[in-house]
């Protein structure tokens, strides 16, 4: 996760990168940037906290991938949000989540093609498994999305971008 | 008298393919695995009788289908046997064919399916 | 199915997604969530081990008998995969019991309908038939309902589902395997191996 301070916000502005998960009530935005991965946003607007983690794959963490690189994977990822956000007061009954993601991105070139499904559907899957109502959906088609959320209220700008194959 | 043996650890199984079979002119006796197979055969050979074809299941505890054909097929190269089974692998059919069967068919049976196979087979 | 750690237990956890089934020696949790389906849980009491599948019948079957019933089949097959895998691991049906769950009314919830009596007249039936003791079960009604399964010890816990009732991504999921038992190709397939072959031998 990196800080900035950008002239254009009125408020300091987090980056987080995939396999990162943040949960806080500061007064900042909070900004990652998608392509075929998946970000889930919780909010618990009683106590003014929101959370976000960035993943990349559809999976849990298995034997074969270490334990460090969990919140990659999209199981563990929501999971640990989760936990976080309980950690930091949040009450789990006051739960909100919104998805974000999984994109056809043309131009990860290695990214097998049933990914951004398998992610979108894993993502629908563990929150409906957690019983957290998922209130916002943006997901899926040949978009980008630059997602900025505001820790405080919760709300989530989402900024698409289309892919097309002469982008590539 | 001839019978068709139907050996399967499922009894609605059992059932079930007793019933589909039980108009072909055999009697019909059930064994829930291969070894209890093996002793209704010797049992219905040493009254004189004999068996016109195998109906087996492949995953049975005990002895399963597999290994009942290898058995089976020792003192009788020629009495059909047809797998009836859930597996569906390349590499499990092929252990089947050489076991020794005659046949391989996937579950869940079509009635007129297995009616037709098991009549061609005891021609 | 989908692995990862469970938080709370430290175990390892399964979930599965509707169509599929698994089973297991390891003391871990096997979750899912059921709708209109059934879940079916089997523990093998002798060697303390079981393991969770999906069922469903893809229609109603009348006042046909689950022997003579083909669309009976499909379901009496889809637990026979998972029987097979106990089997495999030196199980015997003669030791397992049984739980089940599922067969949530389809129409919204508002009402019994006849997809869900079917279900639920199916799965007594063949549990009957079967000789498999049912230690609990819990069916029908309008929830979705989200099981844990303990191989190990073949304990069940059942929490009812509230949230994301319009866009359930598990009754999506479970519309797409009735599809697919529909249109099962593999079923009923045969093959007749050469007459050579059995005299080669
Ligand atoms: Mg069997």
């Amino acid at each position: 996760m990196i800080s900035i301070t950008r002239n254009s916000a009125d408020k300091p502005v987090k980056i987080i990168y995939a396999g990162e998960v943040f949960a806080s009530d500061e007064d900042v935005y909070v900004e990652t940037l998608l392509g075929s991965c998946i970000a889930v946003v919780l909010h618990d607007s009683t106590a003014g906290l929101s959370g976000m983690n960035h993943f990349m794959f559809p999976g849990g963490a298995t034997d074969k991938n270490p334990r460090h690189e969990t919140a990659r994977y999209g199981s563990d990822a929501i999971l640990e949000l989760i936990a976080e956000m309980i950690r930091k007061g949040a009450d789990r009954n006051n739960l909100i989540a919104k998805i974000f993601g999984g994109g056809h991105v043309l131009k990860e070139k290695n990214t097998p093609v049933m990914i951004p499904e398998n992610n979108i559907r894993l993502a629908n899957a563990i929150l409906e498994m957690e019983d957290i109502p998922v209130v916002e959906r943006n997901v899926g088609r040949n978009y980008s999305r630059k997602i900025q959320m505001n820790v405080k209220t919760g709300e989530v700008k989402c900024i698409m971008s289309e892919y097309s194959k002469n982008d590539d | 008298m001839n019978y068709i043996m139907v050996i399967d650890d499922s009894p609605t199984i059992r059932t079930s393919v007793a019933f589909t079979v039980k108009d072909l002119g055999c009697e019909i006796k059930q064994a829930e695995n291969g070894a209890d197979a093996l002793e209704k055969i010797s049992a219905i050979r040493s009254e004189g009788n004999d068996v016109s074809l195998c109906i087996v299941d492949v995953n049975m505890p005990v002895m399963d289908g597999i290994s009942f054909v290898k058995e089976f097929k020792k003192n009788d190269k020629f009495t059909p046997v047809l797998m009836l089974t859930t597996e569906s692998e390349e590499d499990k059919i092929k252990e089947g064919k050489t076991a020794g069967a005659a046949g391989w068919m996937i579950k869940p049976f079509k009635p007129d399916n297995l009616k037709s196979v098991v009549e061609k087979l005891m021609v | 199915m989908i692995k990862y750690r469970d938080k709370n237990s430290g175990r390892n956890a399964y979930l599965l997604y509707p169509g599929e089934y698994f089973a297991t020696k390891e003391d871990c949790f096997i979750i899912s969530v059921t709708g209109v389906c059934m879940l079916v849980c089997l523990y093998e009491t002798k060697l303390k081990f079981g393991g969770m599948c999906f069922v469903i019948v893809p229609g109603t079957f009348g006042t046909e008998n689950i022997i003579t019933s083909v669309l009976a089949g499909y379901g009496i097959t889809q637990i026979e995969l998972l029987l097979a895998e106990i089997v495999k691991a030196g199980g015997d049906r003669k030791n397992l019991t049984a739980k089940i769950f599922g067969a949530a009314y389809s129409n919204n919830g508002r009402s019994a309908d006849e997809l869900s009596e079917s279900q639920i007249r199916f799965i007594k039936e063949y549990f009957t038939s079967e000789r498999i003791p049912v230690l609990s079960s819990d069916l029908g009604g309008s929830h979705r309902r989200k099981i844990y399964f303990s191989p190990a010890t073949g304990r069940v816990y059942k929490k009812i589902l509230r949230n994301n009732n319009e866009s359930s991504e598990f009754l999506k999921m479970e519309k797409e395997f009735i599809d697919d038992v529909f249109m099962n190709t593999g079923s009923g397939n045969f093959t007749l191996f050469e007459r050579d072959t059995v005299n080669d031998f």
